[in-house]
């Protein structure tokens, strides 16, 4: 099982969204990370078949998804960034409606939703309307539905955007729980969901793919950029003039800051141990930088 | 598909506003029944002394008895003048009397032109006259009958039906797809094995048939409530009856008329529904959708009534949605256009067009889904 994207790009008009694209995906999870307006959702749009690439093409198992048309559809699974429903169905008549476009038999998709709203947890919730749910349930609905199908490519666009921390766990294990022998591509802005569960981490800018790497790699190529200092306030202030600062702690008068640095930005800076948000950081905060 | 179009349905029939609208309307549009008194029975009963086919004899008859009653009536109001009295010269009975006898006269009157328009027609040869001489010679207007019900149905459904229907059919179909596009389910739809031409099918189905049942609710209506108010009679007398259609060379029975009427009616409604569709699937809003459906169907009304233009212009116009549906015009004269030297008659044309038209924004709609995207 392969996706091919080859040279895919997007406009809008002026605006080129995603910016010449080509990759592969193989079995397992994949993070794309990037901030807001990076073309995260563009390109799962693509992927999902609602959006045509400008220029470019997809490919699945070699054959172009335009071509297998009904037969990709049928392998998909799509959970939209904004989780639309319509106001007055309940949960189960919504998923029993997303199942009949997804062409599952009546009796089969009964079943199907029961099993689908117990893994996500919400089968007290299936009578309630989907206007009353809370965003963290709506977007539980938004996976419970892409799933219906059982399908081989599951795309998930922003999924634990809204959600509480306690909540942002559950949707990690709920997805490595589903994502065995499936192309799953998961957007977010926040490292944290991808860091553990993530086969490959993508990271996109402004359009353009600027790495796909294991996470393991990726953090080993900023291996002697991070630092971590104790100094006083106006340190900070000169500190964060000329480089790439994350946490701040005030720690009595003092203060510990996390920087990124190639060389030894400080006296008593020490070098440390690189985590993804160190990532996110160095890839997109270097407008920070003076 | 089933539960597709099962869903499809449960949405259209979800709105609320329909049910309102739908009551409001046909309250509205037959508000003007309130003026209407029920014939009495003494009515009915003159009536029926002369109902059958006119010979020569009763028309006669009635002509003599009009012009002796009249003399009367001029008589009375001469002498009520002299008097200063003021009031009514004649009685109820009076009344009913000289109006049969004068539709009598009436339909008299439309006999005798078709025996002169006959005899012109011999002298004629152009393209249409065969086609004309035909259709007129079988015409019997002869048969009089009480028949106010008939009429009055067949009234309404030329004038109030096309603004229920018409209405009805774009508040309750103008957000068909509008309404997935603003609701987000769009996503879902098209990313779906059969949310694009499954679907689409789907929704024309629904479409129509939401179609057919606003029809028939407004057509039982119409019919449940002249019925009860004139009685059942006078069906098979001629639409040459209704002013309207007096010069009409279609010898039809109210009956026959009706259904025709309604046929092309439902016809046009199928057709106009399937544009809607068609119009919903390209607005991502649906005040939009329901706008430019709006101005599709009324705006050549405005430019018909309104605007001053050559004659063939104005024809030409009306075989818009909404004169289509009013189906009146395409049966008060003999036209005919002609193809390939062929002469078609109006409501042959109006049918041909109507399925063209049905065909072309049903394929074009399955078309725009196949290739949809996200905004
Ligand atoms: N329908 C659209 N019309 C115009 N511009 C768009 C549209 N969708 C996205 N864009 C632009 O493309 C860029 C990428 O957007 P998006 O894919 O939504 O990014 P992300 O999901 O990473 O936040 C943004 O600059 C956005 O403004
Ligand atoms: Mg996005």
């Amino acid at each position: 099982m392969k996706l091919t994207i080859e040279k895919v790009t997007k406009s809008y008009g002026e605006k080129v969204a995603v910016n010449d694209l080509s990759f592969e995906l193989t079995e397992g999870v994949y993070g794309f990370l990037g901030s807001n307006g990076s073309g995260k959702t563009t390109l799962m749009r693509i992927l999902a078949s609602v959006s045509k690439p400008t220029s470019g093409r997809v490919l699945f198992d070699g054959e172009d998804i335009r071509t297998l048309d009904e037969k990709y559809r049928d392998m998909l699974g799509y959970s939209p960034q904004h989780i639309g429903y319509y106001k007055n169905f309940t949960v189960q008549k919504f998923m029993l409606y997303i199942a009949s476009l997804k062409g599952i038999e009546r009796q089969q998709a009964k079943q199907k939703v029961d099993e689908l709203l117990e893994l996500v947890n919400l089968t007290e919730n299936n009578k309630v309307k989907m206007s009353k749910l809370s965003g963290g349930m709506k977007q539980r609905v938004g996976i419970a539905q892409a799933l219906l199908n059982d399908p081989q490519i599951l795309i998930v666009d922003e999924p634990t955007a809204g959600l509480d921390p306690k909540e942002r766990v559950r949707f990690r294990n709920l997805l490595s729980k589903i994502s065995a022998n499936r192309i799953v591509l998961l957007s977010t802005h926040i490292v944290s969901d991808i860091e553990f569960i993530a086969k490959e981490v993508m990271i996109l800018k402004e359009g353009v793919l600027i790495q796909k790497e294991s996470p393991k790699k990726l953090l080993e190529g900023i291996r002697n950029k991070v630092w971590t200092a104790t100094v006083n306030e106006e340190e900070v202030a000169d500190l964060q003039a000329h480089f790439r600062c994350g946490n701040i702690a005030h720690n009595d008068e003092r203060f510990d800051i996390r920087l990124l640095s190639e060389t030894k930005p400080h006296s008593n800076a020490v070098q440390t141990k690189p985590n993804l948000e160190d990532l996110y950081l160095y890839y997109f905060e270097e407008d920070g930088v003076a | 598909m089933r539960s597709l179009l099962g869903f499809e349905l449960y949405k259209l029939f979800k709105q609320k506003m329909i049910y309102l609208t739908f009551i409001g309307l046909l309250i509205i549009t037959s508000s003007y029944m309130l003026n209407f008194e029920r014939p009495s029975d003494a009515e009915k009963e003159l009536y029926s002394k002369w109902e059958g086919t006119l010979t020569q004899e009763k028309v006669e008859r009635s002509q003599v008895e009009n012009e002796k009653l009249n003399v009367l009536i001029d008589k009375r109001v001469e002498e009520m003048e002299e008097k200063g009295e003021v009031g009514a010269a004649f009685s109820e009975e009076e009344a009913t009397k000289v109006g049969m006898y004068e539709t009598i006269a009436f339909i008299q009157g439309a006999d005798d032109r078709t025996a002169l328009r006959l005899s012109e027609l011999e002298g004629e040869e152009s393209l249409s006259t065969a086609l004309e001489t035909s259709i007129l010679k079988e015409n019997d207007f002869s048969y009089f009958a009480y028949n106010k019900a008939p009429r009055e149905i067949i009234d309404y459904t030329s004038t109030f039906s096309l603004v229920v229907t018409g209405l009805m059919l774009m508040i309750g179909l103008s957000g068909m797809y509008s309404r997935e596009y603003s609701s987000g389910v769009e996503n879902y739809m098209l990313s779906s094995k059969r949310g694009r031409k499954d679907l689409a099918r789907a929704k024309i189905i629904a479409a129509l048939i939401y179609t057919f049942i606003i029809v028939v609710i407004g057509e039982a209506w119409n019919i449940i409530s002249k019925i009860y108010l004139f009685g059942n009679e006078g069906w098979s007398t001629t639409i040459q009856y209704i002013f309207k259609y007096h010069f009409s060379p279609f010898g039809f029975s109210m009956i026959e008329y009706h259904l025709i009427q309604l046929g092309i009616h439902l016809l046009a409604a199928f057709s106009f529904a399937l544009l809607i569709l068609f119009i919903s699937s390209l607005c991502r809003n649906v005040l939009v959708s329901l706008i430019v459906s709006g101005a599709i169907f009324g705006v050549p009304y405005f430019i018909v009534e309104l605007v001053q233009m050559p004659t063939w212009l104005r024809e030409a116009l009306q075989f818009s949605y909404l004169y289509i549906m009013k189906v009146d015009f395409l049966f008060t004269n003999f036209n005919a256009i002609n193809v390939f030297g062929q002469p078609i008659l109006y409501p042959f044309v109006a049918i041909l067009w109507m399925l063209i038209l049905s065909v072309l924004f049903a394929y074009t709609t399955v078309r725009v889904m196949r290739t949809k995207q996200v905004a």
